[in-house]
């Protein structure tokens, strides 16, 4: 993702020789959301959002399969929405991508109308599409890399340019491992990524922006201004706490949850039908129903649908109080306070300190989730000129100009976005302890340093797990990826010392680097080994075990005794 | 609490420097240039203090280091900095961003005020010393 080591960009050596490139490309921003994708540029002046073949700036987010080849909603957009959920169409593709078949949101998502299949080893899922009455088998990847190469000739055709650079935008909660399922999709499709954005610091982004457009307008003071983003799709929760002065969005925290507008269907789904529909095409029309169920509430108290149970014969019509929805969801709702209560804390701020709210995502019309967070941060009125489905692809195609080094105090993009990584990072030791080497609020780019001693006398060699997540066991995080040193000097348990350093550069490419080093001079005895990381493929779950049968706490490392 | 048992950051940078710069070097040459200019930038730093990695008097408001810290970030963050080419490699950030971490938190501030001599005047001997004998092993910043 970082600096192109093998030749992904094969422009990429000369534009680091050229002496300040007069123009450049700036990268093409990305949202893919678990519901729709959308793309934007910078032209130079602003953002110009890009249209489909129907002169839709969304595309819905899904692949279908016609015989052999898979075909995405951007190309062939179907005319019955019923057509989607009739199991011949794999959508919700973000909610699966880089997850192992043992993940609860995996298996939540099991309800949906195509096939997922889980074997509950810590493996990849399987996912399958009903094509002319056959299960055809297919991966998330798949999936994803289908619709960016039709995003991909989407802007070429109206650009009339080859696309290689891109931003995305992630949710806050992705691990590093499923950043690079989204980067080898990408690299699939034939695009090389600069950034993956957070959704909610591309927002921040786009904010920063605005707010310095008023500024050239009125001469404003240009004071600091401290916003509380909260962004909840169809898929995902995510807020973050922006910093913003001059242009400058500083990102005093995160927090985010694959919790989203899925989660209230099924919730619903469950409530109303809570025998579960057996017969696919049911699943289909309920699931287009309570999407409309729940859009009318958001506007009107109660609803009213007609429902068919099945067998053709049974008519009901049900009445839907929002009272009753919110009920329901209750778990969902109280998911969202605690990320923005989470998010605030991370940030280090007070409630009293934030000056804007904006509120952004497919769910942010739910009057309880509106409420909800708006009491919270102690506001009665969310910031007015966001567009709510939007605003995260405007602030990657920002990003994008700003990652492709078209923001100079000369032009008239002068942005930038400082923001921090998301999840803790750290290594075992102690026996299973997570030992943290950087913070979750660290901002990018960062090196960090931690010192490390041997756990048996005489070892030899030491094994470098390198784990991410909040857990502070290492069974409770996610492994990124392992490597061995050896050469370390013959001593007591307790008496050499490991260096392991984290370096994790603009783009966000971490790489750990290990060696071990005369006891008290801190002098690396052998070259440091450096792994980028992640370095484990699919079925990462059974690397720690294997390793763990295999060697045991032989090559353990330990925090060393304070002298 | 954290930040008590750490000497100043820029004693820690300074001293473990070496050791991840092995480790650049022969990753990629583009960097080798840039972590030498880093490094001689860096070094006055060193010697000096994080008042001087931020550019701010030593009696700076917190809204003046803020200021100074969004100013510098404009000019050294890897994103611009590439178009500027300056050929920095994020190095400079970090350091800018460390010293801003350890001055925008009154607590840390005060205690690295202390260290550095509450006149203002820095005492050579002393963070020296500091940073070979009380040095705890625990090198992260933020951490512990």
């Amino acid at each position: 993702m970082a600096e192109p080591e093998y030749t992904m960009e094969p422009n990429s050596e000369r534009e680091e020789t050229k002496p300040a490139p007069e123009f450049q490309d700036p990268a093409l921003g990305i949202d893919i959301g678990t519901s729709h994708c959308r793309v934007a540029v910078w032209n130079g002046f602003s953002v110009e959002l890009l249209k489909n073949a129907r002169n839709e700036t969304a595309s819905q987010s899904y692949v279908t399969f016609d015989g052999e080849t898979p075909t995405g909603g951007i190309r062939n957009p179907l005319n019955d929405e019923l057509e989607i959920f009739s199991g011949s169409a794999i959508f919700n593709i973000k909610r699966l991508i880089g997850r192992a078949d043992t993940d609860p949101v995996v298996h939540a998502s099991k309800s949906l109308p195509y096939m997922v299949q889980t074997l509950d080893i810590g493996a990849r899922p399987f996912v399958a599409a009903l094509v002319n009455n056959v299960w055809r088998a297919t991966t998330p990847e798949e999936a994803l890399t289908i619709l960016l190469v039709e995003l991909r000739s989407m802007a070429e055709t109206q650009l009339r340019k080859t696309v290689r650079n891109v931003v995305l935008t992630v949710p806050v909660s992705f691990s590093r491992f499923q950043l690079t399922r989204i980067e080898r999709a990408c690299a699939m499709a034939g695009l090389h990524v600069l950034r993956l954005m957070p959704e909610p610091t591309a927002v921040a982004l786009l904010f920063a922006h605005k707010l310095q457009q008023t500024e050239l307008e009125n001469m404003g003071s240009g004071s600091e201004k401290v916003a509380l983003i909260f962004n909840m799709g169809a898929g995902y929760c995510d807020v973050c706490v922006t910093a913003i002065a001059g242009g400058v969005s500083q990102i005093k925290g995160v927090a985010g949850s694959p919790v989203g507008g899925e989660d209230l269907l099924r919730n619903m789904m469950h409530f109303l039908a809570p025998s579960g529909v057996e017969d696919i095409k049911l699943v289909g029309l309920f699931w287009i129903a309570f999407q409309h169920v729940i859009h009318q509430l958001s506007f009107q108290d109660f609803v009213t649908i007609q429902a068919d149970y099945g067998s053709g014969t049974t008519i009901r019509t049900l009445l839907i109080h929002r009272t009753r929805f919110e009920e329901v969801n209750r778990k969902v709702f109280e998911e969202c306070e605690m990320l923005v209560l989470q998010c605030i804390c991370n940030a280090k701020i007070h409630v009293k300190e934030i000056t804007d709210v904006i509120l952004v995502g497919g769910c942010s019309h739910i009057p309880k989730v509106r409420n909800l967070v708006l009491n919270l941060c102690e506001k009665d009125v969310p910031y007015p000129g966001m567009n709510p489905l939007e605003s995260a692809v405007y602030g990657a195609a920002l990003e994008g100009a700003v990652a492709s080094g078209l923001a100079n105090s000369a032009g008239n993009l002068k942005l930038l976005s400082v923001h921090p990584i998301t999840h803790p990072l750290g290594i075992k030791a102690d026996g299973h302890h997570f030992v943290c080497i950087m913070q979750s609020n660290t901002a990018i780019p960062s090196r960090k340093e931690l010192w490390f001693t041997t756990a048996n006398d005489n070892q030899a060699e030491a094994l470098i797990m390198v784990y991410e997540g909040e857990g502070n066991t290492v069974e409770e995080n996610h492994l990124l990826g392992y490597f061995k040193i050896a050469g370390i000097p013959p001593a007591q348990k307790g008496c050499s010392e490991v260096s392991v350093v984290m370096d994790i550069d603009a783009s966000n490419t971490l790489r750990v680097s290990a060696a071990a080093s005369c006891p008290r001079s801190r002098q690396p005895l052998s070259p440091y080994l450096e792994v980028r990381m992640p370095n484990v493929d699919d079925g990462h779950g059974w690397c720690a075990e294997a390793l763990i049968n295999k060697y045991g706490s032989t090559l353990d490392l330990a925090i060393p005794k304070n002298t | 609490m954290i930040r008590s048992a750490n000497p100043p950051q820029f004693l820690l940078l300074g001293t473990s420097r070496s050791a991840p710069c092995a480790a650049l070097r022969w990753r990629n040459p583009a960097r080798r240039k840039s972590v030498a200019v880093a490094a001689a930038a860096t070094a006055a730093a060193a010697a000096g203090d994080l008042y001087e990695v931020l550019r701010v008097k030593r009696d700076a408001t917190a809204v003046e280091i803020k200021k100074a810290y969004r100013h510098l970030a404009k000019t050294f963050h890897p994103d611009v900095a590439r178009a500027a080419s300056s050929g920095s490699d994020g190095f400079d950030f970090i350091e800018i961003h460390n010293a801003y971490e350890t001055l925008s938190d009154p607590m840390a501030r005060a205690r690295y005020d202390d260290s550095i001599g509450v006149d203002g005047r820095l005492r050579f001997e002393e963070a020296a010393g500091m940073a070979i004998g009380r040095w705890r092993r625990w090198e992260t910043d933020q951490c512990w």
